[in-house]
């Protein structure tokens, strides 16, 4: 699944665990989610969201889903 | 032993608060732990040696019994002094609980321990074909073991299907 979290990262100017630390989850899934190896849960989804203040489908592509 | 111990501690631990309880729980395990190995140490020095009836066998399961229990005693007190360490040092209790409940670590694992499960079945069951024309207690031992796992999986996902 594709996200624009790198992209959001750069314009606050925050690092992947800065952004893991702030979401309650270890860089390595931040860097997983960001390649799109790894597909977050309902839950970190919307806490990424919440957190960019962005609803979730302004952060995570849902395009390849049905 | 580290693995198992923040398995324990994680089971149920909703806040950083929760995971510190349990750590403390697992803390006072680790030292049930010691004085397990310490027991099968004494139990291979003093007792294998008598109780199994070829010398040679003996020797070997003193030596293996002693082994095991140093290990288990001393991973359980390594462990003991980690949790104590971390729980004095708030940032790197925090860091222990983001890696213990971390989603993805949680699937990594229970990917891994189905991966796991599943080899040692295969393996388990390609041993028992061959034990069988050679050596009925491993024979018997492989069928025990691939009859038990299969009985154990089929009750846990029973009871996680109802759980969950």
């Amino acid at each position: 699944m594709k996200t624009r979290i790198p992209e959001l990262r750069k314009k606050q100017k925050m690092s992947q665990q800065e952004l893991a630390d702030a979401v309650g989850v270890t860089r390595q899934t931040i860097t997983s989610i960001e390649v799109g190896r790894y597909t977050a849960s309902l839950e970190l989804a919307y806490k990424i969201a919440h957190y960019f203040g962005l609803a979730i489908e302004e952060v995570f592509d849902f395009s390849d889903i049905g | 032993m580290d693995m198992l111990f923040c398995a324990l501690a994680n089971r149920k631990a909703q806040t950083p608060e929760e995971f510190r309880r349990s750590l403390k729980s697992v803390s006072h395990f680790c030292i049930f732990t010691v004085q397990l190995g310490l027991v099968t140490i004494l139990f291979g020095l003093l007792a294998a040696p008598r109780l199994v009836a070829q010398a040679r066998q003996g020797e070997f399961m003193s030596g293996f019994y002693t082994g095991l229990g140093s290990a288990v005693a001393v991973a359980s007190a390594v462990s003991w002094f980690r949790i104590r360490k971390l729980l004095q040092d708030e940032t790197a209790l925090r860091r222990e609980y983001i890696k213990a409940t971390d989603e993805r670590s949680r699937n990594v694992a229970a990917l891994a321990l189905q991966a796991a499960g599943i080899v040692t079945v295969i393996v388990l069951y390609l041993v028992l074909l061959v034990a069988g024309l050679f050596n009925p207690a491993l024979f018997q031992f492989c069928f025990v073991g691939a009859l038990g796992f299969s009985v154990l999986f089929l009750i846990f996902k029973t009871y996680y299907d109802r759980k969950l």
